[in-house]
């Protein structure tokens, strides 16, 4: 891009220990804010997202499969193996020339590679080093290692979330790896920031993952506390207003299409009414308030569905928009990416160009700053990619020196 | 690292300079309790009667609003409550007072609101060059579909969360609904503090405006680049997961575990069941019974149901925590799937002393509430006080900030 962007974030370093998802997504946004992000990867640890499907069809071995593209633009790539000291040394030069370390390893390894933080602090004392274990040291909880799913299942996401009559359900996606942490994450490393630059003083951030998951329950715990039991699973519907829930539409092109629809006032339901074609529900006292709805509930949502199911869902949205009752498509990822006019408008996904003469598919950031915007200007690295920016012009090695690195595979 | 107390702290946290002024619903409430447990001071301004989210269900027993509603509590800790009619010109003036000394506006009104009366970031701008201005919606402020009617889960239906949740043979189910504002409110304060990066170095403030459902779709994993990539859908299936991951639920001796296995991990799996008795996995291949839907008529059910039964027998007698700990030690994700009240109760969390225990002088307890979403060295999150009642802080206010 020839635009020059004012950047938010132009004079932060950030050293970027980071793989799968969680810490991944922090670096993403610190470097769509500007920042100079520098992966540390390694020729035989390769970050295993680069090799997960979808792989592009005509290049499956290129490392750059979905998962890690879209998570991973405005990142440098070094290689570097950190079993060697020769390694561990060239990432302390690194740090002393940053102003973040980022982390998402399990709780220890870093420190096993002699970068623990108090190393760390020895080269850089004003450092800001951000941890995000799955779950922190704790006597007999060392070491934990979990996925995202994992975290639903244990931080009481999944035993509220499903339909009622069924065990809990996953998600769908890995909530906690791709939002909660990250964004709890990025909030903590920058208020550390605005901290360091009224003190000038750094510290260590944990964002041990299984607390965070379970902060954004925050209110199923505290009915929990009070009632002795959280809230029951509800599925799609309201545990206090009714009619709410996801209605099945006329197919498209053999395809299910589905909308949701909330009543959450009597000036909804009344709305509703009128545009089923059902004006004397309106004022029918079964319905007149939202606990008589909720006790007909499923009698109300089997009308609804006998409505909208011989209908396409555009317009069931329309005429229920028109008349101000809040509802919408379920859309799938081909809507958001091919027919969602609001994603287009806010310029959400980007394309970039890739290593392979195509072009692959990123996300921009949803925090839109006026005078500063994040986006995803530059593509997910190739492995490796910016070992000669790093080791010849950032840290100013000589060019022997470096052949002597890659001979004796500290780069690589 | 140690866990650091919160107990008796006398350093500044790491927002103690900033002043924040919140308006409007649950993302708003859940952004300033983020900045608030930072160490900013948060001052509600709510209209006459209070803000809309005093009167959300539950309740506390014995209480009513507006001083009653437990989402309310727990989005509102730490904060002060001002009222202030915006509508009046008295209101606005009062506003414009209460801005002059704040850094931070947050809000979450419907795209327009605030414009209308003369309270919107153009407006303030101009007098307040250094305000960080937050706007939290469903859609953003711009766009064709920015003044839609939302809730929370038409929110979620267009993320793309929603779609890609649930079981084959039913509607489409994620998470409770309710986690679309926290996740907006999550957004809002991280896009807040980047904005004060940026005024910390320039002096200039700026509108930070979050889309929710943007805030939302950026979890949908790999679902994007899959259309994008290779032209296929990945459809809601339950607990699987397309060809990498086997997943399932199984009920153990107290609830429930999730398992999660790779074919990688396959052969750990058969060598616990080989060292519990159990060979009846020996001779399946896992490549045939990983799910795939994609391709869904390749699964192989028997061998899918060996699998099942073989997995059933060897948790049913075990405990959720004996079975998370045995699968550590092999390497395998299992874990269990916690209630809410099992998490109030659970060791590790009273370990790392995760609880806040708040005290409400006017139900005459203490109640215990989730704590930090993050620990911090040197700055840690500040000691939590209940959520202000309505209007209790407007006499400090108006004659301390308004008209001093």
């Amino acid at each position: 891009m020839n635009q020059i962007w004012p950047s938010a974030m132009g004079d932060l370093r950030v050293v970027a220990f980071t793989a799968y998802a969680a810490g991944p997504m922090v670096a993403r946004l610190l470097g769509q804010f500007g920042a100079d992000v520098i992966k540390i990867e390694s020729g035989s640890h390769i970050d295993p997202f680069r090799v997960l499907e979808p792989l592009p069809a005509d290049d499956q071995g290129s490392g750059m499969g979905g998962f890690f593209t879209v998570l991973n633009p405005c990142n440098r790539s070094i290689t570097l193996d950190l079993r060697h000291e020769q390694g561990v040394a060239l990432i302390k030069e690194l740090v002393s020339l940053s102003d973040v370390v980022v982390e998402n390893f399990r709780p220890g390894v870093l420190e096993r590679f002699g970068l623990g933080p108090s190393e760390l602090f020895q080269v850089k004392p004003d450092l800001v080093v951000l941890r995000m274990p799955a779950m922190a040291m704790s006597p007999g909880w060392e070491d934990v290692e979990l996925l995202g799913n994992n975290l639903s299942a244990m931080s009481g996401l999944s035993a509220i979330s499903g339909d009622p009559d069924r065990m809990p359900v996953d998600p769908g996606v890995a909530l906690s790896d791709y939002t909660y942490s990250p964004l709890q994450a990025m909030t903590a490393l920058l208020a550390a920031l605005h901290h360091r630059h009224l003190t000038g003083q750094g510290q260590i951030i944990e964002v041990a993952q299984l607390e965070t998951a379970c902060a954004a329950l925050g209110t199923a715990l505290l009915e929990a506390a009070v009632f002795g039991h959280g809230p029951e699973r509800r599925g799609n519907r309201s545990r206090f207003t009714a009619p709410q829930g996801v209605y099945r539409c006329q197919d498209d092109n053999g395809e299910e299409q589905w909308c949701a629809i909330t009543v959450a006032t009597g000036e909804h339901w009344r709305s509703l009414c009128g545009v089923m074609g059902q004006p004397r529900w309106a004022d029918d006292p079964r319905f007149a308030s939202s606990s008589a709805r909720l006790q007909r509930e499923d009698e109300i949502d089997t009308c609804i569905e006998r409505w909208t199911q011989g209908q396409n869902r555009q317009s069931v949205v329309e005429s229920l928009q028109h008349a101000g009752i809040p509802a919408g498509p379920v859309q799938s990822p081909a809507d958001l990416l091919e027919r969602d006019p609001q994603l287009q408008a806010r310029g959400y996904f980007t394309e970039l160009p890739d290593n392979r003469g195509s072009r692959s598919l990123y996300e921009n950031p949803a925090m839109h700053l006026s005078a500063t915007p994040g986006a995803s200007r530059k593509p997910a690295p190739v492995l490796g990619q910016d070992n000669d920016y790093v080791f010849s012009d950032l840290l100013g090695k000589s060019e022997d020196m470096v052949n002597s690195y890659i001979v004796s595979e500290v780069i690589g | 690292m140690g866990t650091p107390s919160h107990d008796g702290f006398t350093g500044k946290r790491s927002l103690s300079d900033l002043r924040a002024i919140e308006m409007g619903g649950p993302a708003a409430e859940y952004c300033g309790k983020l900045l608030a447990g930072l160490g900013a001071e948060v001052i509600k301004v709510e209209p006459p009667g209070g803000e809309a989210t005093r009167f959300e269900n539950p309740f506390y027993p014995t209480m009513t609003p507006p001083d009653a509603s437990l989402p309310f509590w727990y989005r509102n800790t730490r904060k002060q409550s001002v009222i202030l009619n915006l509508h009046s010109n008295s209101g606005r003036i009062a506003m414009d007072h209460l801005v002059r000394c704040s850094d931070i506006v947050i809000e979450a009104f419907r795209p327009g609101y605030l414009d209308d009366l003369g309270l919107g970031y153009a407006a303030l701008a101009r007098s307040h060059p250094t305000i960080v201005y937050v706007s939290v919606t469903p859609f953003g402020q711009s766009g064709p579909r920015s003044k839609w009617e939302s809730s929370d889960l038409v929110t979620l239906a267009a993320s793309g969360v929603l779609f890609l949740g649930g079981w084959p043979d039913r509607a489409p189910c994620s998470v409770d609904p309710s986690q679309a504002s926290v996740v907006g409110g999550m957004a809002a304060a991280a896009g807040c503090l980047l904005a004060l990066y940026h005024r910390d170095r320039s002096g200039r403030g700026q509108h930070v405006d979050i889309s929710t459902q943007e805030a939302l779709a950026a979890s949908l994993e790999a679902a994007i680049q899959e259309v994008h990539m290779r032209q296929r859908t990945r459809r809601r299936s339950g607990w699987a997961y397309p060809r990498s991951q086997l997943r399932r639920i199984f009920p153990c001796r107290d609830g429930h575990v999730l398992c999660v296995v790779t074919p990688v991990r396959w052969p750990v799996v058969t060598q616990w069941l080989r060292d519990e008795g159990c060979d009846s996995l020996d001779n399946i291949d896992p490549g045939t019974i990983a799910e795939d839907p994609f391709r869904l008529k390749e699964n192989n059910v028997p061998a899918m149901q060996a699998f099942e039964k073989a997995m059933e027998s060897l948790l049913a007698n075990k405990t959720k925590t004996d079975i998370l700990h045995e699968a550590q030690r092999r390497g395998l994700w299992f874990s269990p799937i916690h209630t809410p009240h099992e998490i109030l109760e659970h060791p590790y969390m009273k370990d790392r002393n995760f609880f806040e225990e708040t005290n409400h002088p006017e139900v005459g307890t203490t109640i215990r509430y989730a704590g930090p979403p993050f620990r911090m060295s040197e700055t840690p999150w500040a000691p939590s006080s209940r959520a202000p009642l309505l209007g209790e802080h407007q006499s400090t206010i108006l004659h301390g900030l308004i008209c001093p």
